[in-house]
């Protein structure tokens, strides 16, 4: 069962991910998403590349972080699977 | 060896792509100009910047720079003076999108398996849930996202909540999982091997 868990939680991270992004969108005194909106007003296409660029390592790096946390508390069950 | 070899080709590909599309990003529209029919008007770099304007915006954006392109030196101050004037700098702001999305997704995550746990041990409690379930999960997630905003406020707790909502949204999904768990331990009495994996794949 904690790998339907495990299974769930990598699509959920990215779903937290993309909502506090789009609550910064609509209206927020700090973020990257508040970031890329304040960009926009300014047609400042690069400062908006840099937030959609720091937004994909930090996107890469959450969903690195619950792989390895996975691969560490599931460790057992990797063991059954080479069997 | 031959593994070896092939793992050195893929990354030599990899690194290919990465070059052709940053060149591409970098000096394709400076073909515009002679070969219209070529270079698509997107790749103006007004829409699309390019990756020097990128890096240095991101110097300037990070501290690292200042607006008229000095280097802040980390030992004279002027990096600490940088981020302590500006409030919007990329690191604050990096990190209080993080902090953000962790709690949403600690609270979406843990709320989310509590109901899907529920939902799922229990058949008659699925049964009641189960149209409520299917209507929520149509809504767009992120569709709500505005009124949360305008209940919440503008401050972080409207994140948060906005967070939550999606991950507990995508999270309760683990409902019909447990459930299936069940069958899959009923089947792995008579299948043992496979480990719930099809035969043909392991």
């Amino acid at each position: 069962m904690m790998a339907w868990v495990f299974a769930s939680l990598s699509p959920a991270i990215s779903f937290a991910l993309i909502g506090v992004i789009v609550g910064e969108f609509i209206g927020a005194e700090r973020g990257i998403g508040r970031l890329i909106i304040e960009s926009e007003a300014r047609a400042e296409a690069s400062g908006m590349m840099v937030a959609v660029i720091v937004l994909m390592l930090v996107g890469v790096a959450l969903s690195a972080m619950i792989w390895r946390s996975q691969a560490y508390l599931l460790r057992w069950q990797q063991h059954n699977m080479v069997e | 060896m031959r593994r070896s070899g092939r793992r050195v080709s893929t990354w030599a590909w990899q690194a290919l792509i990465c070059v052709a599309v940053l060149s591409i990003w970098q000096w394709g529209y400076d073909l515009h100009a002679s070969v219209p029919w070529l270079v698509p008007d997107l790749l103006d770099p007004y829409f699309v910047s390019k990756p020097s304007e990128i890096f240095q915006h991101f110097l300037i954006l990070s501290c690292f720079k200042s607006k008229l392109g000095a280097v802040n030196g980390w030992f004279n101050g002027d990096f600490a003076k940088c981020m302590a004037r500006n409030e919007n700098n990329l690191w604050i702001t990096t990190a209080i999108t993080l902090k953000n999305t962790f709690f949403g997704f600690l609270t979406g995550v843990s709320s989310g398996f509590v109901v899907g746990l529920i939902l799922g041990r229990s058949d008659r409690l699925s049964a009641i849930f189960q149209p409520f379930i299917t209507a929520v999960n149509s809504i767009p997630r992120i569709v709500l996202a505005p009124i949360i905003v305008l209940a919440f406020g503008i401050r972080d707790t409207s994140k948060v909540v906005t967070s939550w909502w999606c991950s507990w949204c995508s999270s309760i999904r683990s409902r019909v999982r447990v459930r299936s768990t069940k069958v899959l331990l009923m089947l792995r009495g008579c299948l043992a091997p496979t480990n719930g994996r099809s035969p043909a794949r392991s």
